[in-house]
């Protein structure tokens, strides 16, 4: 083929252009050091890239979030730790104050004890996170949940709402407990039924703990155990039937429908004692009881047995809001865990899609260098025998 | 001797003339578009002498011009893929930089939109996190903007590069009518070589704007026809190109060719060159990423303001929309001869399609093409407000009185993002909490529990009003006091636009209530509700999550730009080979002319040397005659 003069000179000018072009792809990939940097560099990785990068964000959020339920739930876990403190000394407080050998003023100096430890019960349901908000009030945190009333009383002003967040791609944890579940809602008695001696008794009769011995014979409902005579008992139900009838003997469980009632003393005749289903209590009204009980004078003997039995039930209602505080620092404990999984999870996949990103979007530096080389190399030798074509002419020896 | 003279002579005038041309030749090595011209000489007719035939020396025959009218078409054709592809790739690559560049994509101010959400929901009551959630859906809105602005601004490139081409299209017309008249009046002795330099010249800029076919007529002249056969000149008559906007869509430009009196639209008719890459890149890339960016504005937008109006705020209001999106664009043709009128509305975000329609009607009924594919949508529902007709996730109504074959040009997403807005600046007004709570009764004896309940219809007027459900036994609870339903453990219970079950025993006498979640500026249900359908399935039929709609967009447009650079490399080197290929017939190649110029002058030199000898033959007669 004739070649001419002008197409020589326009070859050399398009091959140092895309010679050019190409080292300036090189140039931009080593500096910005990413092997795309425009989607149409690799649009199957261009869309890659983004959608990991919107992921690792994702990720990063899951990060805070973590870290704000974290610390809502160990403050939370630091208040119950110290409401168990509270409550173990409370339960101290009832099993000094049930001696017999105590007058009523020392029962008063327990009492004063206990109101403290009531009303710091109450600011421990009250406590507040660091941006002032209630930990205990479900939805309504800004408001104050627990109120002590005009008589004494703890009103609930919350709400049930529990609060999640999202931890993981679809996975939550709850990071509060609403005050109504976390200090209320606790079965007293034993969990199952009551024990409550009746207020017109004279006899001695002290109720001890009740039990479930056998729960398929045990039917809910409300029993009176009435003495006709001093060691003579009948058992019955809520419509006034029998149900069980038998001799008393001092220090003997009375066993009917499944139950086991411990009663120690003398009961009189037409003493009255009543098994009653368990119902939800919240753990001041345990303690108002409690003080209350404490606080009556017991002179007589007959007072005094009410004291003791009423003060012994109160004693297992302490104990079911210890076991429930326990539970829920359990189940705190447990979401704290899987805070720590989803963290771990998180971490593994982040490096995984950190290193997946990088492999698609980073340069690899020895390759492009070496390219960089490669590219500079061959520029420059065209450009020299170019320059080198260019001086050959004819005309130049004419 | 006079021969010897004559033939000197004849010699002598030849080279001169081979040296003219020469030098032409190197004077014009660099100018574009010349063609070499060649000497061609031819022996002058002999005398016959008695013994044979004596020559007569040497004679110019033809100054010829070295062009290959083939090889021209084909330059011109490579010329036109070249330009098409090269105009198409740089208007590509500047979609690619705006959808790949960090500070511009749309994939991090998505996803930091939604983790705002996510601290919002992880603290609901704090101002700062709504705050910062409100700044964030700025964010996301001016982002959309500065993407439909910027591809806005590609979008009037590309109107005003074709409007350029078109009158260039229109001046190359004239001038190739007017070289036309020139070749025809030079008449029989043939076409001077400048004007038909000139004329290949203007059609290979032509054949830069547009596919170009031309016929040579018996006189010399050249037909033109762009596109696919419409004709730019006949003989001395040429027709004019212009770029108007399309009677039928504002939104779109038309070319229409005036000629003869009549002016036709040729815009689906033209193609190659800088109009076919203009008209291309409007159709596969401009049009589908506006639409696609739309798309996602729309679909953000349909997410959030659901959740916002499914939710309360901190005021205890229920929650308003968040965001706005203008709604679909309906243009009735200017052209339409009917008073008809047709609006749109947006029905399922999830099935809309990321292109632009077109309404006709035929004179009894209406059929909706696809912009993008021209396929027919079938469209279902009647049309009237109370029916409309339902197509790709769009509500159309019409209305009026449309004549046949009136059209109405029908955006649904194109104007989405430019018009997207934040209509909330009260931070308090962000919906995070559910607006109705559960509350179970302080008495209740059994273990069953609630669930906080979900908002089914937020329209309903009693959906904040108190409801109690108490149980009248086990199994059989009333609403409010009335009413006396059956209960089964964990089946939804509906009341007041509101959801919600109740799962385990409960007791007789158990309540639970249904309220406004008054006071409730810890709760967090509804963002976090949003939070997860911003992140699901929105588009598509819930296929297509928001993030990975960016994603595909970003990809199509990085596969056409990609595809479009390795089209122009292509093209590149098809023409280059074709300009090589033609360059070696009819371009100048120094060397050759030096030779050529030596061998003119030693030619020349030699039949100088010729006249000397004729001359000497003479002097040398006369001495010995006078002698």
């Amino acid at each position: 083929m004739r070649v001419t003069s002008d197409s020589l000179r326009l070859a050399f000018l398009d091959a140092l252009q895309s010679a050019q072009r190409r080292l300036q792809t090189t140039q931009t990939q080593i500096s910005t050091g990413r092997r795309v940097n425009v989607p149409s560099d690799d649009p199957f990785a261009a869309a890659r890239i983004g959608e990991l990068g919107a992921a690792l964000q994702r990720i990063d959020q899951y990060g805070t979030n973590g870290t704000l339920a974290k610390n809502r739930l160990s403050l939370e876990e630091q208040t119950l730790a110290s409401a168990a403190d509270a409550l173990q000394r409370v339960r101290e407080l009832a099993v000094e104050g049930n001696n017999a050998t105590l007058g009523d003023a020392d029962r008063r100096a327990i009492v004063t004890e206990l109101k403290q430890r009531l009303d710091g019960l109450v600011s421990l349901a009250n406590t507040t996170d660091s941006a002032g908000r209630y930990l205990f009030a479900g939805y309504s945190e800004n408001a104050q949940p627990f109120a002590v009333g005009a008589g004494g009383a703890v009103a609930y002003n919350g709400d049930d709402g529990q609060r999640l967040v999202e931890i993981a791609d679809g996975r939550f944890v709850a990071i509060g407990d609403p005050g109504s579940a976390a200090f209320g809602r606790i079965p007293n008695g034993n969990g199952t039924f009551t024990l409550a001696a009746a207020a017109a008794n004279t006899g001695s009769g002290v109720l001890g703990a009740g039990t479930v011995v056998d729960p398929t014979a045990y039917v809910a409902g409300t029993y009176t155990i009435a003495f006709t005579a001093p060691d003579t008992y009948e058992v019955r139900d809520g419509g006034g039937a029998l149900v069980a009838s038998g001799a008393y003997t001092a220090g003997q469980a009375i066993a009917f429908r499944g139950v086991s009632v411990d009663l120690s003393g003398s009961p009189a005749a037409g003493d009255a004692f009543t098994v009653a289903p368990s119902t939800n209590q919240d753990v001041f009204t345990t303690l108002s009881d409690l003080i209350g009980q404490l606080g009556s004078p017991a002179g007589t003997d007959a007072s005094r047995a009410q004291l003791n039995s009423a003060v012994g039930q109160s004693l297992s209602d302490v104990d079911r809001a210890l076991e429930h505080v326990v539970d829920l620092r359990a189940a705190i404990g447990s979401r704290l865990q899987a805070l720590d999984a989803a963290s771990a999870d998180n971490g593994a996949f982040s490096t995984q899609m950190t290193d997946t990103l990088s492999a698609l979007r980073d340069v690899d530096y020895p390759k492009a260098i070496s390219l960089l080389t490669q590219q500079l190399t061959s520029l420059d030798a065209a450009q020299k025998s170019f320059a080198q074509t260019q001086g050959l002419s004819l005309f130049r020896y004419l | 001797m006079t021969d010897i003279l004559q033939i000197g002579l004849s010699a002598l005038l030849a080279q001169q003339r081979a040296l003219a041309v020469t030098s032409n030749n190197v004077a014009n090595a660099s100018t574009p578009g010349y063609s070499r011209q060649r000497v061609e000489l031819a022996e002058r007719p002999g005398q016959q002498l008695g013994n044979g035939y004596q020559g007569a020396g040497v004679q110019v025959a033809d100054v010829r011009r070295l062009g290959d009218d083939i090889l021209a078409a084909q330059l011109r054709s490579a010329k036109t893929s070249f330009q098409r592809a090269d105009a198409f790739a740089g208007l590509a690559g500047q979609v690619d930089d705006l959808l790949g560049n960090d500070q511009t994509g749309l994939a991090p101010s998505l996803q930091s939109f939604s983790n705002a959400l996510q601290d919002v929901a992880a603290d609901p009551a704090s101002s700062a996190a709504r705050s910062a959630y409100l700044g964030e859906a700025r964010n996301l809105a001016a982002r959309l903007g500065s993407l439909a602005a910027q591809l806005g601004q590609i979008d009037g490139e590309s109107r005003s590069r074709l409007g350029a081409a078109a009158t260039e299209v229109t001046q190359i017309g004239a001038s190739l009518a007017d070289v036309n008249r020139q070749i025809v009046a030079s008449g029989s002795n043939g076409a001077p070589a400048d004007l038909l330099d000139q004329r290949d010249k203007l059609l290979g800029r032509l054949a830069e704007l547009v596919k170009v076919d031309t016929t040579t007529a018996a006189d010399g002249s050249v037909n033109v026809f762009i596109g696919s056969g419409q004709a730019l000149v006949v003989g001395t008559a040429h027709a004019e190109l212009d770029a108007v906007t399309s009677p039928t869509d504002p939104s779109q430009p038309e070319l229409v060719l005036r000629g003869g009196g009549v002016d036709a639209d040729v815009t689906k008719r033209l193609g190659g060159g800088e109009i076919g890459a203009m008209l291309d890149f409007r159709r596969e890339v401009l049009a589908p990423t506006a639409a696609a960016v739309g798309r996602i504005a729309v679909g953000v937008a349909a997410a959030v303001n659901a959740g916002q109006r499914r939710g309360m705020d901190l005021n205890g209001a229920l929650g308003a929309d968040l965001f706005s999106v203008p709604a679909p664009a309906v243009y009735a043709a200017t052209t339409n001869a009917g008073s008809g009128a047709a609006s749109a509305a947006v029905t399922d975000v999830g099935a809309l399609q990321p292109t632009s329609y077109r309404l006709r009607f035929d004179g009894s009924s209406y059929t909706l093409t696809r912009e993008d594919s021209g396929a027919v949508v079938p469209l279902s529902g009647s049309g009237t407000a109370a029916d409309p007709f339902v197509a790709d996730g769009l509500g159309i109504v019409v209305g009026g009185a449309p004549a046949a074959g009136d059209e109405f040009a029908i955006d649904a997403l194109g104007g989405a993002a430019g018009g997207f807005r934040v209509l909330i600046s009260d931070p308090g007004k962000i919906a995070a909490a559910a607006p109705i709570k559960t509350t179970p009764g302080a008495g209740n004896t059994g273990d069953a529990v609630a669930s906080a309940g979900e908002v089914v219809d937020a329209t309903d007027p009693n959906l904040l009003a108190t409801t109690t459900i108490t149980f009248l036994d086990p199994a059989t609870y009333s609403i409010d006091g009335s009413g006396a339903y059956a209960y089964t453990s964990g089946t939804d219970i509906l009341v007041n636009g509101a959801r919600f079950s109740i799962t385990g025993n409960p007791a007789a006498g158990d309540r639970f209530v249904l309220a406004a979640n008054t006071g409730g500026v810890g709760d967090n249900r509804n963002a976090l509700a949003t939070a997860a359908a911003l992140g699901g399935g929105l588009l598509d039929g819930g296929a297509t999550s928001m993030q990975s709609a960016v994603g595909q967009l970003v990809g199509d447009v990085g596969s056409r730009s990609a595809e479009s650079q390795n089209a122009r490399d292509a093209a590149s080197g098809v023409l280059d080979q074709t300009r090589q290929r033609l360059d070696s017939v009819s371009g100048v190649n120094l060397d050759e002319e030096a030779a050529n110029m030596l061998q003119a002058q030693q030619m020349y030199q030699a039949a100088a040397q010729m006249i000397t000898v004729a001359d000497t033959t003479f002097n040398s007669l006369l001495a010995a005659l006078r002698g």
